[in-house]
């Protein structure tokens, strides 16, 4: 099997998965269609294991749109990063589909359910391997439908109707940013759309290409609107709001596409451009700064949260900032690393999360469990060593990436650096206290009392992603992944990052143990973080006040107007000459002799005034 | 007799035949099938070179012709009509044969007015479309009598108007162009003569703007379009399918098939541009704020159908190659995803009674296949990427915004960016829309259930357009011929 047929068979085996349980699923079981959809993620797991470390290779799957003036291409980059990536979305994606066949076992629409992890798979494999702007545009689009179909599985929730619908019009506003950043670059390279082909136009060798004297206004314009794309996809502040509330999903789709691939795929995608973004300084601050920014305001929304999957959502918000912010202080491979291990043990989490769940009938309020640790040995595991990994304790694999990452920010800016050693405190600060909240002290409701270990089927994936957890951060593992090793080589700072870090990780872990041991109800109390800083009631006010009063207005005016101007007021012209003209004829005989009559005078008046007078 | 001529005439022929008692389920699904065979047959006859013009000369001062012949753009109209056609008559059920004769009738026209090559004729069979249209508005149209009465006028005088500015405009043309042989009405002569002579740009862009406004207003451009949105509320389903799909895009053809090329500066002038820009943003955005604010079903589609004229006006203000590429893919696109939407939205309104948002909920746990198909309309519509609309919308803001960038945000960009960001409008509303129906609990008293056995077939052909379209854009824009300057 040649590489561009194994590419392909990735690409299309899911999506024929979708398809056909689409297709299937009204004349066929549940099992049936779980089976193809599982056997369709396993195959594409095993092909990318295979094409891992495969030597890069471009090429062209289909002719998408062929007119004169613009040429676009299904194509695939298979390099070390697109590789990596994909080895992280199908292992991911395989280990939530198997874990979803117990997860989702009493569920009603399961076919639905698998069909739509199909979907996803096709559509994030497309963004993974896309070879240009277009192409990843169209299967960013389709992951986002991906995402609505399985944010609102459960659709007779209004809850989760809402949600779905929220996510995929928040990320519509970042997909008008990323189209302009797209139409920008092709207008301003003549035409091009390939990376490869981008490259080549900036690439230092050529002084003259297209890119080289597009002003620098326009080169803003594109790494802006490119990053707009990512703002919203990856959850970045301001477009932050629809992840949380997506949590409304099931939670495998959670772990899956809510916490380790597709909301990483901005990231994926910011790095990919990354050699356009550099040509635009300002572009850089943007971006590093509102990265920045949104992993520390998240993890301060995260402190005061109760719910177990939005204290992880939060702290998902929290950790793609850190990536965005390693991009735009030039570090994307720091960024890459990152997105790799929070890949495993975010998954390892949300998915531990669902076993407490599952375990606790559906309870997901952390301060209604309690005691865990003992009825749920293994979840309890697993889950410790996820928080560990999160909080980045000295030789977990979260460690070695934050590490890359703080690196950078203590290189390029100082209060960043400072900015993010504070976000580090914060996610040892609301790790530990969820899990001391859950998992120890007494239970506190009659659900966790007789919470009862998820089947093996579930737990097995948990063991699973426990083990990349903890060594995915060593050299001999994330050197098959990327080209970037782990390395110290920030010189003298190096030893201060790192004991910075790790003080923030033991005064943040040490504070949350200390604080909530033994509680049963929370002793902070900061309404501000646990309302979300109140920007969803924000939001809601511009949206009725910008969009739904100004509809109001417009339809009002354009009823008035354009209703009135050009169909009422030609109307009235008309309605009224014509009642003038009926009064005319009213069948009374003097009214016609008298009109007679004086058109007769009118008549003789003007003949006399036209005709020569002798 | 040539294969064009066969397929104007099978829904004529047909509309007579059931006049005259015969069957009419039976003779116009058979009609519209056998149009559709016809269809493909002259697509690969196209494809294989072969010239299929055929003229009968039937006056010779002024000259006038049944002339037909067929470029890729007639072609794709062509086939629009074809397919709606069929899916419009496919899914008539228990109503009486004036639906079968109307809907063949509106075809038949359109399919006159897309074939036919002389100006005379192209004029004339898009207002013998017409007549049916609003005669079925006004004797068959849903609500009470007075309004659909009051609605079916209020679209007689606008395209009355609109017909007469066209009239004109259109006169204006054979006066110009007719060279030095006498009148003539022949498209391919007048072309000839605006090659050889073109008129003094000045003239050029006042006789573009009476065009626009005549063709534009049978298209519902912005400030002319407030007879659209209740008339495809009132019209009866297959109606409101043929003319929403197809007979609208009757003035988009005119000013891509006839204005463009015989004012070729008309279309550049300056003034031109600004107020047709202006024009098709008052479209994207006033129309979809409009949009926003409907509380039924009927009339949000109404409304969406005048908003999304907005982004093929836009491919032809931007007039690049790629950008008229796009807008053509775009009406056969929005031609199929609209007619979808009304078939179903007459299904809803069948079975449910209402159509208002907020007495409808759940429809989903009833009526998976509806909620299927309804998805397919909707994401399309907003331009999900392997649904036909999207990559017209891609080629006409890639035509549109990659006029001179370098040298500053022109007009056109800003329109070109009011236009995306008309595309997370369209995504509000459709979004709301299939959120309040499908979604949440069932609300009370409304059932629905799923269409069975061949009714379902209407419904999937035009959703596997949708579908072979996006995925495969190339299948309609490989028939184009648009060359770059």
């Amino acid at each position: 099997m040649n590489q561009q047929s194994a590419v392909t068979l990735i690409l299309l085996l899911p999506l024929f998965a979708a398809f056909s349980i689409l297709v299937l699923k009204r004349f066929v079981g549940d099992f049936v269609c779980k089976t193809i959809s599982v056997a369709s993620a396993f195959i594409c797991f095993v092909t990318s294991c295979i094409l891992l470390g495969a030597e890069p290779v471009t090429g062209t799957i289909l002719t998408f749109i062929d007119v004169p003036g613009l040429s676009a291409d299904i194509g695939f980059i298979l390099d070390q990063q697109s590789a990596g990536m994909m080895f992280i979305v199908t292992f991911i994606g395989l280990l939530v589909h198997v874990y979803s066949l117990g997860y989702m076992s009493e569920d009603e629409s399961q076919s639905r359910f698998f069909g739509s992890l199909s979907m996803f798979m096709f559509s994030m494999t497309g963004i993974v391997l896309a070879d240009n702007l277009l192409m990843m545009f169209v299967f960013w689009e389709l992951v986002g439908l991906s995402s609505y179909l399985l944010i609102g599985h459960w659709f007779e929730k209004p809850s989760a109707a809402e949600a779905a619908k929220k996510a995929f019009l928040t990320n519509r506003i970042g997909d008008f940013g990323f189209m302009i950043g797209i139409l920008t670059l092709f207008a301003a390279s003549n035409g091009e759309i390939s990376f490869a082909a981008l490259k080549e136009s900036l690439s230092a060798g050529s002084t003259s290409g297209p890119l080289h004297d597009a002003p620098a206004w326009v080169m803003t314009l594109a790494a802006l609107g490119l990053f707009m794309g990512a703002v919203g996809k990856s959850a970045q502040v301001p477009l932050h709001v629809w992840l949380p509330d997506a949590m409304e999903g099931p939670t495998p789709v959670s772990a899956l596409i809510h916490a380790a691939t597709m909301v990483a795929a901005g990231v994926y995608m910011l790095v990919r451009v990354s050699f356009i973004l550099v040509e635009s300084e300002l572009a850089m601050q943007i971006i590093a700064g509102i990265g920045g920014f949104t992993a520390l305001f998240a993890a301060l929304m995260a402190v005061q949260q109760n719910d177990i999957k939005r204290i992880l959502a939060y702290s998902t918000l929290s950790q793609l900032g850190y990536m965005v912010m390693a991009v735009g202080l030039g570090a994307g491979e720091a960024g890459m690393f990152h997105l790799y291990t929070h890949a495993f043990f975010k998954a390892l989490l949300f998915l531990g999360a669902g076993a407490v769940i599952y375990a606790c009938h559906h309870e997901q309020d952390i301060w209604k469990m309690g005691g865990l640790r003992k009825q749920t040995p293994a979840t309890f595991l697993t889950f410790a060593i996820g928080t560990l990994a999160l909080m980045g304790l000295p030789g977990m694999s979260g460690f070695f990436s934050k590490e890359e990452i703080l690196g950078a920010a203590h290189h390029e800016c100082s209060w960043l650096f400072w900015s993010s050693a504070f976000t580090a405190l914060l996610t040892s600060f609301y790790m530990t206290r969820c899990v001391v909240v859950a998992f120890f002290g007494k239970a506190r409701t009659e659900h966790a009392s007789h919470a009862h270990e998820a089947p093996m089927i579930m737990v097995a994936p948990l063991l699973l992603l426990s083990i990349f957890a903890i060594f995915s951060g060593y050299g001999f593992f994330s050197g098959r992944l990327q080209a970037m090793v782990p390395h110290a080589d920030h010189g003298e700072g190096h030893t201060f990052v790192m004991a910075v870090s790790i003080a923030a990780v033991v005064i943040g872990a040490g504070l949350g143990f200390f604080l909530y041991n033994g509680k049963d109800k929370d002793p902070l109390n900061i309404k501000l973080f646990a309302n979300k800083f109140y920007i969803d009631e924000i939001y809601a006010f511009i949206v009725k006040v910008f969009q739904d009063g100004l509809a109001w207005l417009v339809t009002g005016l354009e009823s008035i107007f354009v209703d009135g101007l050009v169909a009422r007021l030609p109307a009235a012209i008309a309605c009224r000459v014509g009642k003038t003209a009926r009064a005319m004829q009213s069948g009374q005989l003097q009214g016609y002799t008298f009109a007679l009559g004086l058109g007769l005078l009118l008549a003789i008046y003007l003949v006399s005034q036209v005709l020569p007078r002798h | 007799m040539s294969l064009l001529e066969i397929i104007i005439l099978i829904p004529l022929l047909a509309a007579a035949l059931i006049g005259a008692g015969l069957p009419a389920k039976l003779i116009s699904r058979g009609a519209a099938l056998l149009n559709l065979v016809v269809l493909l047959v002259v697509l690969s006859q196209h494809a294989a070179g072969v010239n299929l013009a055929h003229s009968v000369r039937i006056l010779d001062n002024p000259s006038i012709s049944f002339a037909v012949g067929a470029d890729g753009l007639s072609l794709t109209l062509a086939l629009l009509t074809c397919l709606v056609l069929l899916a419009a008559v496919w899914q008539i059920i228990d109503k009486p044969a004036i639906y079968h004769v109307a809907s063949l009738l509106i075809a038949g026209g359109a399919l006159g007015a897309f074939l036919s090559t002389d100006l005379f004729f192209i004029y004339g069979f898009h207002e013998l479309a017409l007549i049916p249209t609003l005669l079925m508005i006004a004797v068959h149209g849903h609500g009470d009598a007075t309004n659909r009465r009051a609605i079916a006028w209020k679209i007689t005088v606008y395209l009355g108007a609109g017909s007469l500015v066209l009239l004109a405009g259109l006169a204006a043309l054979v006066l110009n162009f007719s060279g030095s042989n006498g009148l003539t009405f022949d498209l391919n002569a007048l072309m000839e003569t605006a090659k050889t002579a073109p008129l003094a740009a000045d003239t050029q862009a006042w006789l573009f703007f009476v065009l626009l406004v005549g063709f534009g207003t049978l298209v519902s451009l912005f400030p002319f379009h407030s007879w659209a949105a209740p008339a495809y509320a009132a019209a009866p389903t297959p109606v409101a399918m043929l003319h929403s799909g197809v007979l609208k895009k009757f003035g988009l053809y005119g000013l891509i098939k006839i204005a463009l090329p015989l004012l070729p500066l008309g279309a550049k002038a300056e003034w031109v541009q600004q107020a047709l820009l202006i024009m098709l943003v008052g479209n994207i955005i006033v129309i979809g704020l409009v949009t926003i604010h409907q509380n039924r079903l009927d009339t949000m589609l109404g409304n969406s159908s005048v908003m999304h004229m907005g982004y093929i006006f836009l491919g032809i203000a931007a007039g690049s190659p790629v950008a008229l590429n796009g807008a053509v893919l775009l009406m056969f696109a929005h031609g199929i995803s609209i007619a979808l939407a009304f078939a179903l939205c007459g299904k809803m309104r069948n079975q449910l009674g209402t159509l208002e948002f907020s007495k409808l909920g759940g429809l989903a746990a009833n009526a998976p296949f509806l909620t299927v198909m309804f998805a397919f309309a909707t994401f399309s519509s907003i331009g999900l990427p392997g649904l036909a609309n999207f990559a017209g919308e891609v080629m006409v803001f890639v035509g549109a915004f990659n006029l001179n960038l370098n040298a500053g945000l022109k007009p056109i960009h800003w329109a070109t960016i009011l236009a995306l960001w008309g595309v997370v409008i369209s995504a509000v509303y459709m979004l709301r829309a299939y959120r309040s129906l499908f979604f949440g609990k069932a609300a009370e008293g409304h059932f629905i259930s799923d269409p069975v056995g061949s009714q379902r077939l209407p419904l999937l052909l035009l959703t596997a357009v949708l579908l072979v379209v996006g995925c495969r854009p190339t299948l309609i824009t490989d028939l184009l011929t648009f060359a770059a300057k």
